[in-house]
């Protein structure tokens, strides 16, 4: 199964997103904030980053510039966790360079279609 | 007078200065040629009886031994004087003794003998003298002169009138150019200042004062009020920046209320999905109807606090723009299949409209917005119609040279009364009160959705007849005017590979 790094500082809807997501079958890494992201991105190497905007020590839209403007890193997908729509986060988010944006609370048939996307070698990969 | 009142000030000064100034000379002028005329008259008068007199006393022998010879030898002495058109001596019973005649004229018709005295008789003096010899009299001389002499000093005297006045004018008119700047100029600098104030809306400038007469008194009355006027400005703008002061904290104290109620409502709605989720899981079907009037509940709750959220946040100014260019068609599949869950619950049929070129058809503004706009207005038919019919229709027009699109959004539903079609847009209110009981709701939508629509340059309009239907339509421009399409947000729009 794919890996994915959960980044989250609200600890509740942290644990809610990781619980949900390895019912799915994912395997889940965890980081509360923008340094802890980075780092872990180098150690696990997961395969997609979900991404609070708002965290602490570093934000989610610095941490997301860092990842993409390292070779290394940069083609992880990384999806941003907003606030809703009328918020500037969104496109924030994507001028740092967010692949994709989802609007909190997560509906989660949404982000799966969404990292669906960005993860369509799936069965590939559970082959390997 | 009409066109003097209508001049400018300095035109006015000029003209009066020097209307006055030439009646006064007129007048100075008139009374120096009247006196001048009657002194030289009187003048006249005398010179012409000594004249008289003198001839008298010559021709006394002559009128004693009648010799009337030697009488016409004494008259012919006038010769000297050209003025004299002719002269006459008579005899002690008055007839004629002799006439003398200026070379040239007709012959001289002395006039009937009178006693001593000078007439003024068409344009000619005529003097009679008469000659008395030891308290007799022993006859009259009469000499008639033209008065050639005084039309042509009269006639000098016009013309150096003439000329002083018009040399005096034109002094007086150097004169003035500088000199009505005295009057003039506190004026035109009040009228500038004036003018300044009203322009540049700056109420701090003064006018300046030149002197301590009316106008340097009008000046410190037009100084006086600008204080006050200024004072108040100082008040109101006080005020304003307390009042914005104090709304933005409002807005600021909401957003953050927002904020802070949004994140224990993820809890509540993520953990009752998740539990959801565990009870299909664990064939606990029986407990699921009440997870999910739970997660109704609260995602019910979180759209209330978004759309106080949003409205403080457009209020506090917090709302950026994000200007692209975008297709119409995908942006309207994708709210039409998000309303019509809403619409097919109330059993209500949604129809699209969509013009010939809908797949060509593009704009270039902010697509969240005008979605969000028009997603409030077609879940707000769907919820208000029930068993009716829900129609979208999108129409390309053109404003005054420039292209737009309306969105309209009609439906079958209760509709709405003038009276609350008034109120509709305002904040927190619903066609009724009882509207929020029946149909939920912040009232706020309709709010939200006029006031992004018109930061984008458009308007929404409604259009409603109880119990008939309402239509709204969001009317915006296709390009969205003075921001400039963000080109770099748009290549990060494009998915990574």
């Amino acid at each position: 199964m794919p890996k994915l790094l959960v980044v989250e500082d609200n600890e509740m809807n942290r644990t809610m997103l990781v619980r949900r997501l390895k019912r799915l079958g994912f395997e889940i890494v965890e980081a509360e904030n923008g340094r802890d992201a980075v780092a872990a991105v180098h150690q696990h190497r997961p395969d997609l980053v979900l991404m609070d905007m708002n965290l602490p020590t570093l934000d989610g839209w610095t941490a997301t510039r860092t990842l993409k403007s390292d070779l290394c890193t940069a083609a992880t997908p990384v999806i941003a966790l907003t606030a809703h729509a009328m918020s500037a986060d969104r496109e924030h988010a994507l001028a740092a360079g967010c692949n994709d944006y989802v609007t909190k609370p997560i509906d989660l048939p949404q982000l799966l279609a969404i990292i669906e996307t960005f993860l369509p070698r799936k069965a590939d990969k559970n082959v390997q | 007078m009409r066109r003097l009142r209508d001049a400018s000030l300095r035109r006015k000064v000029t003209a009066i200065v020097m209307i006055t100034s030439l009646v006064a000379l007129a007048m100075a002028a008139t009374g120096f040629v009247v006196y001048d005329r009657i002194s030289f008259r009187d003048g006249l008068v005398k010179e012409r009886s000594l004249l008289a007199d003198m001839v008298g006393a010559t021709s006394m022998a002559a009128l004693a031994f009648k010799d009337q010879v030697e009488g016409r030898d004494i008259l012919q002495a006038l010769r000297v004087e050209p003025h004299v058109i002719g002269a006459a001596i008579y005899d002690a019973q008055g007839d004629p003794f002799a006439i003398y005649t200026r070379g040239g004229g007709p012959p001289f018709a002395a006039p009937r003998v009178a006693s001593d005295r000078a007439i003024f008789q068409n344009g000619h003096l005529l003097v009679f003298r008469q000659i008395v010899l030891d308290g007799k009299r022993i006859g009259t001389v009469h000499i008639e002169s033209d008065l050639d002499e005084l039309q042509a000093r009269l006639r000098r005297y016009v013309a150096t009138v003439v000329g002083v006045t018009a040399a005096a004018s034109l002094v007086a008119l150097l004169l003035l150019s500088p000199l009505q700047g005295i009057v003039s100029r506190p004026i035109l600098d009040m009228v500038a200042t004036a003018k300044r104030i009203s322009d540049q809306k700056d109420f701090t400038v003064r006018a300046s004062k030149y002197g301590d007469d009316e106008i340097g008194a009008l000046v410190d009355a037009f100084n006086a009020m600008l204080d006050r006027v200024q004072q108040r400005d100082d008040e109101a703008r006080e005020a304003r920046t307390h009042a914005e002061t104090a709304n933005r904290a409002k807005s600021s104290f909401l957003a953050n209320m927002s904020h802070e109620l949004r994140t224990p409502l993820n809890g509540i709605i993520g953990y009752s999905e998740m539990l959801t989720e565990e009870a299909h899981d664990r064939g606990l079907e029986d407990l699921v109807p009440d997870l999910e009037r739970i997660q109704t509940a609260g995602k019910h709750l979180l759209n209330l606090i978004n759309d106080i959220l949003d409205l403080s946040k457009i209020e506090a100014g917090k709302v950026q723009l994000h200007i692209e260019r975008f297709d119409v068609l995908p942006m309207i599949r994708d709210v039409v299949s998000t309303v019509q869950p809403l619409a097919a619950k109330n059993g209500n049929a949604l129809t699209v409209d969509l013009p010939a070129d809908a797949d060509r058809l593009a704009l270039v503004s902010d697509l969240m917005k005008i979605r969000q706009s028009l997603w409030n207005l077609l879940s707000n038919a769907s919820k208000f119609t029930e068993g009716g019919r829900v129609s979208l229709s999108v129409r390309q027009h053109t404003v005054a040279g420039t292209p737009w699109i309306t969105f309209a959004v009609s439906d079958t539903g209760i509709g709405m009364t003038p009276e609350h079609l008034g109120k509709l847009f305002e904040e927190f209110v619903q066609a009724d009160s009882s509207t929020t009981r029946r149909y939920g709701g912040t009232g706020l939508g309709l709010a939200i959705s006029r006031r992004l629509c018109r930061q984008l340059g458009g308007e929404i309009t409604v259009d409603s007849e109880p119990g008939v239907g309402s239509t709204f339509a969001i009317h915006l421009p296709c390009m969205v005017e003075g921001v400039e399409e963000s080109g770099a947000t748009l290549a990060l729009l494009a998915p990574a590979t």
